[in-house]
């Protein structure tokens, strides 16, 4: 009976390998595309490389514009971490008071964070740009920080606050009781607690702002403090692009991410999946 | 002095609904007063509005001879047991039990200190690195435990804290509870539903029912001298026997008039003043199951037909009916129907029904047909318009 079994793991195996080989095909051309020389790259696309031009990277690493790569890689984390901080912050503390407001209160603040969800930010850049530069927020990272803690906090917002009103209201007053303040309640008791929204709310943050590319051009290109994309972006000129920098670029871009997974993929996974036990 | 006084204490909602009414009673140093009654009569908002959970909108409370309507349960200085513990489950035992210390701003020392006391006197020591749900309904109870002794505070709040555990290990922590309040002597304030708790755990013991306060007393007083016949059925497993009769003074004696049964009573028994002007009225009659017996051959009782016997050794019960209409099915003024449903009694027009509590060596007579003593002294006599005890 256990042959049957196992050779149907087997095929079970087999499929689950040949669709991960799919989700490899744009990594191994990624890689290709970044080891040719620009004379190869459009003669033969997809083929191995004749000579494997590992020049690329390093011309890749000095970058664009005086900022090089691992310049704007620095730069790229520093809003990344600094707007998924900040994100966490407001949208827990926030949803914590919506959701143990009043009825009528709390509703009334969750529409407006609602709201913020629904409208397209798109549409506000250019008064938003505006008022940034006069308050000195252009051009550096603190303004992005700012900036992407306003987009992304509604949404945060609304993940956080769906999740305290499945809390047991026991736990905040099993610590009143025990004297502690709001305060210590919110950073002790209940913030813990949040800890699986808070995994998804931290990986939705970074991915949107690491992988983002409009508001950055906008708001940093030209400017010592450009990140990734924009980096990666100046390689792309007006009359030509030089893909095999590019890709090179791009290549060298995806390394913290996937570092970053692999390190912490055990609790992603818990994270997602997980509720309070 | 940590005592609590209810100086007509009430819980008023918005609708203009009450959870708790005009409560008064004052809870003595060292106490441990227990406060049941069925689900919805308040006794969880009472506790609630104790611990400053639940603003109180009439009356005043007062902790200590100080009153604390206005302070918020962290300046209170209470502990407090939650029926479902609420635990910290990202903290270890150690932290949960170090919460109340590190929230009032104790030394690390000295929370290392009394955590390590707390949990030998609970037994809990080689479990403090545990997380709560690495740990039995017994064990967490525990900790609940001793979260709330840890800070040695004024007074001591629990609510139904057994309701979660099986019956055994209940029985056990019930044991450790009036233990440990015994030892640490701090006033506390139990609510529970159940009477059989109730009865074993509290000095005294607080009965509430849709909010309003129905009798104080010790568990003796509550069984002996109910105040009304809410107490009377809600007090004793199983409830005292109810059922409806016409109370006659003759000139024979004191007569009880059932659906066409007479029971006479001894001339010379002692029956209450206030039973007297009832003469020609419809009055409930209890009498507690321990103090039913067979009428030996050949004397007049009380005609009865028996259903079964339930066989609970060192005891039996036995069940019975009488024709007599039971408090909920006399008709005219309807005892205040509601307690009934709380109790959960079954109505049956005409039919009232009878247990005995007997020794299970106690020789029960043949047949359905069998004639019951009822010993006028152990007769307890309620008002059928309003239930009150006539006294």
């Amino acid at each position: 009976m256990n042959r049957p079994s196992a050779l149907n793991t087997f095929g079970r195996e087999l499929g689950a390998l040949a669709l991960a080989l799919l989700w490899c095909v744009p990594f191994y051309y990624l890689a290709i595309v970044s080891l040719k020389p620009m004379s190869e790259i459009f003669a033969d696309p997809v083929g191995f490389p004749d000579q494997l031009a590992f020049a690329n990277y390093a011309e890749a690493w000095r970058g664009t514009m005086g900022v090089s790569l691992g310049q704007a890689m620095l730069n790229s984390l520093i809003v990344t971490i600094g707007s998924v901080v900040a994100v966490i912050a407001l949208g827990s503390a926030s949803a914590y008071v919506i959701a143990r407001n009043g009825r009528r209160m709390g509703t009334l603040l969750f529409f407006f964070f609602v709201i913020g969800i629904i409208l397209p930010h798109q549409l506000s850049v250019v008064p938003l740009y505006s008022v940034m530069r006069q308050i000195g927020l252009v051009g550096n990272q603190l303004g992005l920080i700012v900036l992407y803690s306003g987009l992304m906090t509604p949404m945060s917002v609304f993940l956080y606050s769906g999740f305290v009103r499945t809390l047991p209201a026991d736990y905040e007053e099993a610590a009143e009781v025990d004297g502690a303040s709001r305060g210590r309640i919110f950073l002790k008791v209940i913030f813990p607690l949040l800890a699986p929204v808070t995994g998804t709310v931290a990986v939705m943050v970074g991915m949107v702002v690491w992988n983002d590319f409009f508001i950055q051009l906008i708001f940093l290109s030209g400017s010592p403090a450009q990140t990734l994309p924009v980096a990666v972006y100046g390689f792309v000129g007006e009359f030509s692009a030089r893909w095999n920098l590019v890709f090179a670029a791009v290549f060298v871009s995806v390394v913290p991410i996937l570092a970053f997974y692999l390190l912490a993929q055990k609790q992603l996974i818990k994270g997602f999946t997980g509720g309070i036990k | 002095m940590s005592t609590i006084q209810f100086d007509g204490v009430g819980k008023r909602y918005g609708n203009g609904a009450y959870a708790v009414r005009d409560l008064s009673f004052t809870i003595e140093d060292g106490e441990f007063m227990v406060v049941v009654g069925p689900s919805g009569c308040g006794k969880s908002t009472a506790l609630r509005m104790t611990a400053g959970l639940e603003p109180i909108t009439e009356g005043e409370l007062r902790i200590g001879g100080k009153v604390v309507n206005g302070l918020s349960a962290r300046d209170r200085d209470v502990a407090m047991v939650f029926q479902n513990y609420a635990l910290y489950p990202h903290m270890t035992v150690a932290e949960n039990i170090a919460f109340p210390l590190a929230s009032r701003g104790a030394s690390k020392d000295e929370i290392a200190r009394r955590v390590a006391a707390a949990a030998q006197t609970l037994g809990l020591t080689e479990y403090l690195d545990r997380r709560p749900k690495a740990l039995s309904g017994g064990q967490r109870q525990r900790v609940a435990m001793g979260r709330a002794l840890v800070r040695d505070p004024q007074i001591f709040l629990m609510d139904e804290p057994l309701s979660n555990l099986d019956a055994k290990l209940r029985n056990q922590m019930r044991a450790e509870i009036i233990g440990l309040q015994k030892q640490q002597g701090v006033t506390t304030l139990y609510v529970t539903h159940d009477q059989t708790e109730a009865m074993t755990m509290g000095h005294r013991i607080a009965i509430l029912r849709g909010g309003l306060l129905q009798q104080v007393g010790t568990p003796r007083e509550l069984y002996e001298q109910p105040t009304n016949l809410f107490v009377a059925a809600f007090v004793g497993s199983p409830a005292m026997n109810l059922f409806r009769a016409e109370f006659r003074l003759t000139e024979t004696g004191p007569e009880l008039l059932t659906d066409g049964a007479v029971l006479r009573l001894d001339p010379g028994a002692p029956l209450p003043a206030a039973l007297r002007a009832e003469s020609g009225h419809r009055i409930v009659v209890g009498i507690r199951p321990e103090h039913l017996s067979f009428a030996p051959p050949g004397t007049p009782g009380l005609a009865a037909e028996m259903r079964m016997i339930e066989e609970l050794p060192p005891e039996k019960l036995v069940h019975m009916t009488i024709g007599a209409d039971t408090p909920m099915t006399g008709g005219g003024q309807p005892v205040d129907a509601d307690f009934l449903t709380d109790l959960g009694m079954v109505a049956a027009a005409h039919r009232a029904p009878l247990i005995a509590r007997l020794g299970i060596d106690t020789a029960v007579p043949d047949g359905p047909g069998v004639a019951l003593h009822l010993d006028p002294r152990r007769l307890h006599f309620f008002r059928a318009s309003d239930g009150a005890a006539l006294r």
